[in-house]
């Protein structure tokens, strides 16, 4: 035993010094990384959801943090899993829609995207893609506005459907050509994570989520 | 301990060019090929990789005494995990762009080889400032190394440096010109012919000088 301390008491010291450097560095990096995570999908709110204020969606998120102690600020049940739902309010507080945040896999790495819906998520106001490893000019496309602004104005029902030539039914998507599947993988995602959406607010009720916190 | 190494010079200078940690000794291959599809991401690499490098250096340099042998790569492993950690949070707090964009990466400097091999080569072995005017050449050298393959090869794909355009406007989603160039077979022609052209010029070169003085060792990693 002795032996063992001291051999090994440099790794001992050393290891317990490194935590106590790192536990530093969290807590005076955390919140900052945290609050960049924020703006990130806060900042797009305005531009997914017709008429919302990132400022005032970002307050209001705060607020029922607050409220809540930090846990389910921003996630909606859905059977067994949950997903993450930033409501968006305009400039007057009022509740103009919400943005889902939806993931799954695509051909490179899970694709992370925000969905703007509107007040009864029956239109998809627009799609955003935050994280994607697609192959670079092919399906990193996903993430161009030129492309992903074909949903804007989608409704929700019946779900989209990805084409290869021009778009003919109001629910086709068009792929981009020579990365289809990077296409379907982000279509999939709107698909699931709207049709959960839309379940858990009906099951919530006539479009209110969490009864009465937002005022018409 | 050697009493004696080389000088805080030479370490500097043998870092650079005669002993590149790219193109001389073949280290830090995984960041060289994924991450130099661009300057702004190779760069930032460099700089991620030379504060831990420096760091870990001085670290080591200053507990050198204290080291078992047969624990001594322990330690390095740690102490450049922990530089590791705090580069990546300092790049998700500062830099969330770049810190998303090279993703696991950052976290990988962990095992990048050339960091360890310059605990053990130098470090380990010599004082302080050795030790410190060998992380600040090793980096340079990891540096102007990145930014070579980083040069050739955005230039090629997207025709601009650092995202400035140089030779064409690239429209959304079509910035692509030659996409290969960006993609993995396109790291591995760039390194392959920059790796021919550099020790092309480095026989070259010591032909013409004959054999240069205070010749480096080899590296031992």
């Amino acid at each position: 035993m002795i032996n063992y301390i001291k051999q090994g008491w440099l790794v001992l010291v050393l290891g317990l010094a490194f935590g106590a450097a790192l536990g530093g560095v969290q807590v005076w990096l955390g919140p900052t990384i945290d609050a960049n995570r924020l703006n990130e999908t806060f900042g797009q709110v305005p531009k997914l959801v017709c008429g919302a204020s990132a400022e005032v969606s970002l307050a209001k998120y705060r607020e029922r943090l607050a409220e809540t102690s930090g846990e389910r600020a921003s996630h909606v049940d859905v059977g067994d899993s949950k997903i993450t739902v930033y409501d968006a309010y305009d400039a007057e507080e009022n509740l103009v829609g919400y943005v889902v945040r939806g993931s799954g896999a695509g051909y490179g790495d899970t694709i992370i995207a925000l969905i703007g819906l509107n007040r009864d998520a029956s239109t998809i106001t627009g799609v955003y893609v935050l994280s994607q490893k697609e192959t670079p000019g092919l399906g990193s496309r996903i993430a161009d506005s030129s492309w992903n602004s074909q949903y804007d104005g989608k409704a929700t029902e019946p779900p989209l459907e990805v084409v290869k030539k021009a778009p003919a039914e109001p629910n086709d998507i068009q792929a981009i050509s020579g990365a289809t599947i990077s296409s379907n993988a982000l279509t999939n995602i709107v698909n699931g994570t709207v049709e959960d959406f839309r379940r858990a607010l009906q099951a919530s009720g006539s479009g209110t989520r969490k009864g009465g916190d937002h005022g018409d | 301990m050697a009493t004696e190494g080389p000088t805080p010079m030479e370490r500097f200078i043998w870092g650079i060019i005669p002993e590149n940690p790219v193109y001389r000794q073949l280290l830090g291959m995984c960041p060289t090929l994924a991450v130099t599809g661009s300057m702004k991401a190779g760069m930032t690499m460099a700089a991620a990789a030379a504060f831990v490098l420096i760091c870990a250096n001085v670290l080591v340099s200053l507990i050198r005494g204290l080291l078992k042998p047969h624990l001594r790569i322990l330690v390095f492993v740690l102490t450049i995990a922990t530089f590791v950690t705090i580069a990546d949070r300092l790049l998700a707090a500062f830099m969330y762009d770049m810190s998303k964009e090279l993703g696991p990466y950052i976290p990988l400097i962990i095992v990048n080889c050339l960091i360890i091999s310059r605990c053990e080569v130098c470090s380990s072995k010599q004082g302080l400032a050795p030790s410190i005017f060998d992380a600040l050449g090793q980096s340079l050298g990891f540096a102007v190394a990145l930014a070579s393959m980083a040069t050739v090869r955005e230039l090629l794909a997207t025709g601009s440096w650092f995202g400035i355009p140089l030779f064409w406007e690239g429209t959304d989603g079509e910035a692509y010109r030659w996409v290969l160039m960006a993609l993995p077979p396109g790291a591995f022609f760039t390194l392959g012919i920059l790796l021919g052209v550099v020790n092309w010029l480095g026989e070259k070169f010591s032909r013409k000088g004959g054999q240069r003085a205070g010749q480096p060792e080899t590296a031992e990693a």
